[in-house]
């Protein structure tokens, strides 16, 4: 259970209509420099979760206070740690408030609120440990580049093949978890945290399922232009090897 | 006896400064056996080098040749060439080790001091 509520009585009426689930919900948004977006996405994704919390990675725009007017928390990191820190601080406030569970969403607009309570189904029906949206199982993963696309199906193919699992968008970051499955998880690297996350949770046994999510590209451009594309080999490698070695 | 030159100095004065390093580790109760081994024992092998090649009675080069050859080392120089580059391996895989953990350590102080915040933001609200 829960141990903070903080929507208004107004607004837990229309909390419990979209929100059937019965399980005490919080939203984490990593965000860095999105405050033209950060509003929309904590208001619209607070209609579905009982809690929303902005985890601000050292913006250096107005993000955090756009935050601060709409959302119920906000953690701001003091220096960058990437989205892998971002998520991880993420879930230890979801951890530390004995929330059920946790629905992990962009700040960038990228993924629609809407969808949570289709990822809070499959937790409660198919007893789901982690939920990944999936751009894969509809058309918005043909807006993306073809190196983009190439990147994601090549670590989507790694992690079935390293593991049990047979998903389509590892490296979504749209996804909703049980508390049991992050208190057990590593803090994961800031780059390829959902690669590493998905395969150290396939490998402790828990269960993982997609849903079909549609996703438009980002709006601010790629992140993988040709100097990341030249780093992915080696964080790769090193990313495998410490979660086959150690986790 | 002695055949003191200025490089002899400054080998006598590093060693020193590297023994003292390690005793304040030592002093400070820090808990680096690793550093403390590491500081000391390099002190002691500088002073040993600088004092011994001051000594014209002891052939420093010749006595170290004897012993590397026991293990099967050639000639003096490609040994004390051979020693020097596994000392520098060594010295760069500690930086390494030590540069990783710094980091490991400043993400979890950014993450605890972004959350003792968040939770001094919450009871204020709460009591708000």
């Amino acid at each position: 259970m829960a141990t903070q509520t903080t929507r208004t009585a107004a607004d837990s009426d229309t909390v419990a209509d979209e929100r059937a689930s019965g399980l005490s919900v919080l939203a984490i948004v990593p965000a860095y420099n999105e405050a033209e977006t950060i509003g929309d996405v904590v208001s619209e994704t607070a209609r579905y979760v009982d809690k929303v919390v902005v985890v601000d990675d050292a913006s250096t725009d107005a993000t955090a206070a756009r935050a601060r007017e709409v959302a119920d928390g906000v953690v701001s990191h003091p220096k960058n740690m990437g989205v892998g820190g971002a998520v991880h601080t993420g879930y230890l406030v979801g951890v530390r408030e004995n929330f059920d569970v946790v629905v992990q969403i962009d700040g960038d607009g990228q993924h629609d609120p809407a969808d949570i309570p289709r990822l809070l189904e499959r937790i409660v029906e198919d007893d789901a440990d982690m939920v990944i949206g999936s751009r894969w199982l509809n058309e918005s993963y043909k807006e993306y580049s073809l190196v983009r696309r190439a990147g994601i199906r090549f670590f989507t193919g790694e992690v079935n093949m390293l593991s049990n699992l047979n998903i389509t968008d590892v490296t979504s970051g749209f996804r909703a978890y049980t508390t049991e499955l992050l208190a057990d998880l590593s803090r994961p690297e800031n780059s390829h945290w959902a690669l590493e996350q998905t395969l150290e949770a396939s490998r402790k046994g828990y269960r993982i399922v997609e849903v079909s999510t549609p996703m438009p590209p980002e709006t601010d451009g790629s992140q993988f232009d040709l100097g990341t594309f030249l780093k992915y080999p080696p964080r790769m490698i090193k990313t495998t090897l410490k979660v086959l070695l150690f986790r | 006896m002695f055949e003191f030159a200025p490089i002899h100095g400054i080998g006598i004065v590093a060693g020193l400064v590297l023994l003292f390093q390690s005793y304040r580790l030592v002093a400070a109760r820090k808990e680096g056996i690793f550093e403390f081994l590491l500081w000391a024992g390099f002190g002691v092998g500088l002073l040993a080098i600088s004092v011994g090649s001051a000594l014209r009675s002891v052939d420093l080069l010749d006595g170290l040749e004897g012993s590397l050859s026991v293990l099967g080392f050639g000639r003096g120089p490609e040994s004390i060439f051979f020693v020097s580059n596994l000392l520098l391996l060594f010295l760069v895989f500690y930086s390494y080790s030590q540069l990783v953990e710094s980091r490991r350590k400043l993400s979890d102080l950014n993450q605890e001091l972004a959350l003792l915040r968040y939770d001094l933001d919450q009871r204020t609200d709460e009591d708000e």
